[in-house]
């Protein structure tokens, strides 16, 4: 029983015309396409700007008037628009700073040593044994700059095999990312909007 | 005036990164502090990109190019967003309509093109010709058929087979890629700190 | 092999009758629940009354399809346990919009202010996260309707991400799991559990084993185990049927292209073989 729901009529025929490129590229398909991005550009504007409400404008009426900084040096991000590109420079500086900071913080922690630590594991198992060893060569591939002894080039070689298989993984998921998707706007088409889904 | 911009990245970056090693009561204000600044300056950034988008095609609406219809479609989809997002509000029921039946369904849709793409990939490039190639077809394959129930299905062994690969030969490569690109990236901080990296623009 | 377009068009009107004739007529096949995703529902079976859950909804539309369904399933497991607060953020612009759609569902009895708040978004990705895990109020001062984080109860008990019970990090892309982990867990010791789409599978398993990640649900076969776990069946289990045929179809469809190149190469004269690349 199809619906009567307008939103549902809405979402339906925006996605049958967004399907419509599987026939043939099209006007109605570029239309939709450009319309997408403009929504979701200004969706994340209107975002933006509740930030710059929430910690910007509202705390400085309130009193914390440090937050004048901020707000001028991201205002500086606009300078191109008079002329002055090399101003926007200042607030670049700023949050290259924070991120390198936040960088320098946390990766040799999180991503290294506790990586490190999870492969020094007993070899008590195959899998323990194959995990380590795989690591290894791993690392030894992105050995570009040192002598490539022997044990090395054959650790490398290893390293390619460990990593064809992770390519394989990664490529399995990918192949499935679309998926999902699919199914979503066929229980859109197909449930949602002409009910012939089982319920 | 080089040398300022350095400078000023070099302060930002040590005060962010020491509040994570010593337990200064200042640097650790310093450091919070300087995170907030972080969002106020990353949402003006965000409206940058917007108005660059907007400025270009504008300029396409101007100029009268053969895609200006296209140009129009998509700053009156910004301008309504944004517009109806900052005045009206992004939890208004007006706005939360038009978000659940103009933006979700046309990301879906969108998005999951690229799945026709590798349906149609599948039937022409997907070939097995050496033992890279091989192994990552095979290892996709179980990935692929262990991540649904009709694996099971087809023998018991393909889940378990499929566990066996992302648990320890994945995780094993994953791992190494994961340490090489954290060093990698204390060397980049390092070298964007010091201003070894130039910023162009 | 070259492609007509009538070629291409059969392939996709094929491909789309066989994702959408499981969903039509539903084939009942057996799902087993993996040991990460038992792992998150042993985590929420183990929370205590008083305790806070912060759930990041950081996907957009284009990955959200997936992750949703395991969303409100998780919500639903942490909504049936008593005295759970859960608080929403995100680090992706569309996030909100998806935590409104997720509170939605709460049961009947549930009090927002007490027992959930949805705080909206803060731009900045990663150092957004690292804000928000060392001063709660500081990064939110008020929640998505502009309430001050003074007005609502649930906020007045956690600062910090030391104050959080559990993490669930939603997300397709980046800001991640490993960011929450860089963040929240290494700094202020948060479990984090993960609810990703299936891409973002291999690489987050080296942060499973190594015990930064305390959960991992992936892709649409997640949400259908953690739907079998709670009881709850949703869009998970539904689609089910027609990620086994989309599987199906692509393998057959390589097979078919390398049985068919492997018959063309042995037909061809020994002149006009090409040697293997």
């Amino acid at each position: 029983m199809i619906t009567k729901d307008t939103g549902v009529w809405l979402a339906a025929l925006v996605t049958l015309a967004t399907y419509s490129y599987l026939a043939k590229e099209n006007p109605l398909f570029r239309m939709i396409e450009h319309f997408y991005v403009g929504i979701a550009s200004g969706h994340a504007v209107a975002m933006a700007v509740v930030n710059l409400r929430d910690l910007g404008t509202r705390p400085l009426l309130g009193g914390q008037f440090i937050v004048v900084v901020p707000l001028l040096l991201g205002l500086l991000f606009y300078a191109r628009y008079l002329r002055r590109p090399a101003l926007a420079r200042l607030p670049l500086a700023v949050l290259t700073g924070i991120g390198a900071g936040t960088a320098l913080r946390s990766l040799p922690g999180a991503s290294v040593l506790a990586q490190l630590r999870a492969t020094i594991v007993a070899f008590n198992s195959v899998d323990n044994i194959v995990l380590a060893l795989g690591v290894v060569s791993v690392l030894s591939y992105f050995l570009f700059t040192t002598p490539q002894w022997r044990a090395v080039r054959l650790a490398s070689d290893l390293g390619k095999v460990f990593m064809m298989v992770t390519f394989g993984a990664s490529f399995g998921a990918t192949v499935f990312a679309g998926h999902s998707l699919i199914v979503g706007s066929l229980e859109l088409l197909l449930g949602r909007w002409l009910g012939v889904l089982p319920k | 005036m080089r040398q300022v911009y350095v400078a000023i990245t070099l302060i930002v970056t040590l005060l962010v990164a020491f509040d994570g090693y010593v337990r200064v009561d200042v640097v650790t204000k310093a450091a919070a502090e300087l995170k907030n600044w972080g969002i106020i300056l990353s949402a003006f950034a965000l409206g940058l990109a917007a108005l660059g988008l907007f400025t270009l095609h504008l300029g396409r609406i101007s100029r009268r190019t053969p895609e200006w219809p296209y140009s129009a479609a998509l700053l009156f989809g910004l301008v309504w967003f944004a517009g109806a997002g900052t005045f009206i509000g992004t939890t208004s029921p007006g706005y939360v309509f038009y978000y659940r039946n103009l933006l979700q369904p046309i990301g879906n849709a969108v998005f999951s093109l690229l799945m026709f793409y590798i349906v149609t990939a599948a039937f022409r490039s997907f070939t097995i010709n050496k033992w890279q190639s091989a192994t990552i077809l095979i290892t996709a394959a179980f990935i692929m058929l262990g991540s649904v129930p009709v694996g099971e299905v087809i023998w018991k062994g393909i889940p378990e087979i499929s566990g066996w690969i992302l648990r320890v030969p994945n995780t094993a490569g994953q791992r190494g890629i994961i340490i090489g690109s954290a060093i990698g990236g204390v060397a980049a901080a390092l070298r964007t700190a010091l201003g070894l990296e130039r910023m162009r623009g | 092999m070259t492609m007509t377009a009538n070629t291409r068009r059969l392939i996709y009107v094929l491909f789309v009758i066989a994702v959408a004739a499981p969903m039509v007529r539903p084939v009942p096949m057996p799902l087993m629940v993996k040991q990460e995703t038992r792992d998150l529902y042993t985590r929420i079976e183990q929370l205590k009354p008083g305790d806070t859950v912060v759930m990041c909804f950081d996907y957009s539309p284009g990955t959200a399809t997936d992750i949703h369904a395991a969303a409100v399933a998780v919500f639903h497991h942490l909504m049936r346990r008593p005295g759970i607060g859960v608080i929403g953020v995100a680090f992706v612009a569309d996030g909100p919009q998806f935590a409104e759609q997720t509170f939605a569902t709460a049961p009947p009895g549930k009090k927002y202010g007490f027992d959930l708040v949805n705080l909206g978004y803060r731009a900045g990705g990663e150092n957004a996260i690292a804000a928000f895990s060392q001063d709660v109020q500081k990064t939110f001062p008020a929640d998505i309707e502009g309430t001050p984080a003074g007005r609502l109860p649930l906020l007045s008990k956690v600062k910090s991400a030391r104050d959080f019970a559990l993490v669930i990090e939603m997300s397709g892309g980046t800001p991640g799991p490993a960011e929450w982990i860089r963040q929240a867990g290494q700094p202020y010791g948060a479990a984090i559990g993960a609810i990703v789409t299936t891409v973002m599978v291999p690489p987050n398993l080296a942060y499973l084993q190594s015990k930064q990640l305390a959960a991992l649900l992936y892709g649409l076969r997640g949400a259908a185990e953690y739907e079998t776990l709670v009881g709850r069946p949703g869009n998970g289990l539904a689609g089910m049927g027609s990620q086994s045929a989309a599987a199906v179809f692509i393998l057959l469809a390589v097979a078919i292209n390398n049985i068919r190149r492997l018959v063309l190469r042995r037909r061809a004269l020994p002149s006009e073989r090409r040697p293997a690349q």
